[in-house]
């Protein structure tokens, strides 16, 4: 392993980093994104989507700088660090009960969208099963494989992101006007939902301090990422709304996958199966990856060597979660639920560390 | 006795002890020739021993250069010596061989006359001389049967080691071209070369690799396939982990990367090494056609690749559950083609596949006329006949057609087996859960891909890890010209030659 110049067990390269990024990003939320945008901030969705991401891309920005600064520490040092001891556990704890939390929900998600569009007569459990074993999978071999596996994909996100822009024969502007219509207040409050879609950043906060080459611009480079979705979503979702309407839109439960059944190709009836199967890869993913920051936090937290017991052991827990919901109604209010949690780990968090590590550099320089 | 026991087993001065201990050695040996031979010594005739392997050594050549010499020589009269016997100096300028060399142990001795040399021995000498005389009957030099080119040169390596030095030394007139002398199996004493550019290869993958060679625990080494799986890491993944190549240019153009060769004496295929995912896709052809036609054809092979293995698998999950997606008009015909047949999909996926694989194994182990013939008329005779007792419909031996001719697609033959074995575990997991599980079955293969490593090198290293030679030389390539900086497994800040700004 050596011999490919610093890319040890564990330790990703700064480019996976950021596709790290895209790609937890980029997974159950855009699916029904413009449709609870457009409840809130109708026509506008797409600038609260935008407008959200900024906000995002600032917060990234703080999260990096602040990490930056404990260039040899992990999560659980740093925060350990900034925060006190048994505050730093403490976030440690929540930070890993959240991540398999949402890696049983994401699943459960998964197998009620490939239920529904694959195998309708399939037992949900079996789905979930069949997803669990392919999440060990490809946790075990730990980061730097999953952070390969991500690399390959990014390839395939490319056609999966063209096929946002399918529909463009049908779409009719008049939905979209008059631009900034539905008034600023309805475009901030339309910023809270959208919200959800680019939860998962926050592992940012965990890889960083496995990226091997900290020289590159780390900051830099992942604002932009973080930028890139905002604007693939921001795009995908004035498409949506430029087909549908705001107030058709309501009725259609999943716009992304919908959207591109509106439009007849050649050879493959039924297009959005297709999309489907792309983002299935993505989901999976988002899934490994969410399941990969459990690992890697229990592992800092117990110092072992390796990650990949966590991936076994932990996988009875998240096989359950993903059973507990008795219905689709029950898994979206779970989503909810996750979707709060998010809000802790991807804002105050960042916040919390940040102003922290000012106060604490201003008391270093008093003294 | 093994050989290397015997290397610790020095020489005496006595001739006679010396002869009776290797005749009991070699008892039985009936093609191993002891020749006695008498020259005048400076007193009195001085008597001397040539051994040798019949078959390996060229008769002719003893004849002419040792014996005809040393039967010949008539000492100068000039003042007599003092010695009883000439020393081994004198000898040397008397034998007209052009490699002579000195050796003391029964080891050195005998693994020198089974590799074709002659071994002489002097009286009062604790030490032989061995005189390169080697000369066996081998195949000639000859195209390579299964990497062929249309364009390019036609030659590929042979089964005698030195032939293949010599084809590698005359592409490449370099000092820095290293061949490096070794020896595995404790019985079959086989050579082996380890070649490569001194100031291009990593010098740690160098070292590494030599340390695991000489570790090698084998009695016999008669393939280059016993050495590639003792180097390899993984076993028993399904994707190869070192390249074989029968072409000469294909290894000098890998050596000027920074790669390894291993060559085996008796094998006319060299190891490349490390490798990546990539280079099982490339041929030599891609460089001597123009940059498009070469990146056209490497892109024909990666899509190959990919129908290979998905093809059967995604007629299956079509019809099995996703028939939705099936224009209209086509999905008619389709069923009305599997009406008659009574089999689910996936059993007459797995069938027909079946049966392709028995076809190919079969004219492969046939004499290559009656296999092309085998391969065609089966193939014709089963297919048609399958449909006709609807055993079959014909869309499936279409696509079994297709997946068949798309699994030959890379260059080399033996990286096709991944393909093909690949192919059931992907059928049986759409047969299960349909698209879903064909996404699952490549998921794993890119997640096992992405674990694995050629010699601590990404499997799929120029795409993951992400790096600029994705697009230099491995997916794409760009042209010659442009590629002045060498690959990632060549040593840190090494180029072609220097870019001009």
């Amino acid at each position: 392993m050596v011999l490919y110049g610093k890319y040890k067990d564990g330790e990703i390269t700064p480019i996976q980093s950021y596709i790290i990024l895209i790609s937890i990003m980029i997974g159950t939320g855009i699916l029904g994104l413009s449709r609870i945008v457009a409840a809130v901030s109708r026509q506008d969705a797409w600038i609260s989507v935008l407008v959200n991401g900024i906000f995002i891309s600032i917060i990234m920005a703080i999260m990096v700088f602040t990490i930056s600064k404990f260039k040899e520490l992990n999560f659980l040092e740093y925060v350990c660090h900034l925060l006190s001891k048994p505050v730093g556990y403490t976030i440690t704890i929540g930070f890993i009960a959240y991540s398999i939390l949402a890696t049983g929900t994401i699943i459960r998600f998964v197998s009620e969208m490939i239920g529904t569009w694959f195998l309708p007569i399939t037992p949900i459990y079996v789905i979930s099963a069949i997803t669990v074993i392919t999440t060990i999978y490809m946790t075990r071999k730990g980061l730097t494989v999953l952070a390969r596996f991500n690399e390959v994909i990014a390839f395939m996100l490319i056609p999966f992101a063209l096929l946002v822009f399918v529909s463009y024969t049908e779409l009719n502007f008049v939905y979209i006007k008059p631009i900034g219509g539905s008034g600023i207040k309805n475009i901030m409050a339309g910023v809270v939902p959208s919200f959800y879609a680019f939860g998962g950043y926050e592992i940012m906060m965990i890889v960083y301090p496995y990226i091997s080459n900290k020289k590159k611009p780390i900051l830099k480079y992942s604002v932009l990422s973080m930028l890139l979705v905002t604007l693939f979503y921001g795009g995908t979702v004035f498409f949506h709304i430029a087909l549908f309407g705001p107030d058709e839109i309501q009725r259609v439960l999943f716009p992304a996958i919908n959207y591109i059944g509106a439009v007849d190709f050649p050879l493959v009836e039924r297009m959005e199966i297709f999309f489907t199967v792309f983002w299935s890869f993505t989901v999976l993913s988002t899934v490994a990856l969410q399941y990969m920051t459990a690992n890697i936090l229990l592992q800092s937290v117990f110092k072992n060597d390796k990650t990949s017991l966590y991936a076994y052991i932990l996988s009875p827990i998240v096989f359950a979660i993903s059973l507990i919901p008795k219905n689709t109604v029950d898994v979206a209010e779970m989503g909810d639920q996750v979707g709060r949690l998010t809000i802790f780990f991807s804002m105050i968090l960042p916040l919390l560390l940040f102003f922290t590590y000012l106060i604490r550099k201003r008391r270093a320089i008093k003294k | 006795m093994l050989i290397d026991d015997l290397k610790r087993k020095p020489l005496s001065k006595d001739i006679n002890h010396n002869i009776t201990e290797l005749k009991n050695i070699l008892k039985d040996c009936t093609d191993v020739i002891f020749r006695e031979i008498i020259m005048d010594g400076p007193i009195k005739p001085q008597r001397m021993m040539i051994l040798y392997t019949d078959g390996l050594v060229d008769s002719k050549n003893i004849n002419e250069a040792i014996i005809k010499p040393l039967n010949n020589y008539s000492p100068p009269n000039k003042k007599p010596r003092i010695l009883k016997d000439y020393p081994i100096e004198d000898i040397k300028r008397i034998i007209n061989v052009n490699e002579i060399e000195e050796i003391d142990n029964f080891g050195d001795i005998l693994q020198q006359i089974f590799s074709g040399n002659t071994v002489l021995f002097l009286h009062g000498s604790k030490e032989a001389l061995n005189l390169d005389t080697k000369g066996w009957a081998s195949r000639s030099i000859q195209e390579p049967s299964v990497e062929n080119v249309t364009r390019g040169p036609r030659e590929g390596f042979t089964e005698s080691i030195r032939e293949n030095t010599a084809m590698i030394r005359r592409k490449i007139k370099d000092p820095a071209l290293k061949i490096k002398e070794m020896n595995v199996g404790t019985r079959s004493n086989t050579f082996l070369f380890v070649i490569y550019m001194d100031d291009i290869v990593n010098q740690v993958l160098l070292t590494r690799v030599i340390k695991k060679l000489q570790e090698i625990q084998i009695d016999s080494v008669f393939s280059s396939g016993y050495i590639e799986e003792f180097l390899e890491k993984y076993t028993y993944s399904p994707f190869p982990q070192m390249q074989l190549t029968e072409r000469p240019d294909k290894a000098c153009a890998n050596l000027m990367e920074g790669k390894i060769i291993i060559l085996l004496d008796g094998v006319p295929q060299a190891l490349i090494l490390p490798i990546n995912f990539f280079q099982l896709f490339q041929s030599p052809e891609d460089y001597d056609e123009r940059v498009i036609f070469g990146n056209l054809t490497r892109l024909i092979r990666h899509i190959g690749f990919i129908i290979a293995i998905s093809l059967p698998a995604i007629y299956v999950a079509l019809i099995s559950f996703h028939h939705e997606m099936v224009p209209v008009r086509m999905i008619v015909d389709l069923a009305q083609n599997r009406v008659k047949v009574p089999f689910p999909p996936v059993i007459e996926a797995l069938l027909m596949e079946l049966t392709i694989e028995l076809l190919r194994e079969a004219s492969g182990r046939l004499p290559s006329t009656i296999g092309q013939t085998i391969g065609i008329v089966g193939a014709i005779v089963t297919g048609e006949a399958a449909i006709r007792a609807n055993m079959a419909s014909p869309t499936m031996v279409i696509v079994v057609a297709i997946t068949a001719i798309a699994s030959y697609v890379l260059p080399h033959y033996s990286t096709t087996f991944p393909i093909r074995l690949l192919r059931f575990p992907m059928i049986i997991m759409a047969s299960l859960f349909g698209a879903f599980g064909i996404t699952i079955t490549w998921t794993w293969i890119i997640i096992h891909m992405c674990g694995l490593d050629s010699f601590g090198y990404p499997y799929l290293s120029p795409l993951a890890p992400l790096d600029s030679d994705l697009l230099n030389d491995a997916a794409i390539r760009r042209p010659l010209w442009k590629l002045w900086k060498r690959p990632k497994t060549a040593r840190k800040n090494n180029v072609r030659w220097k870019k001009e700004k």
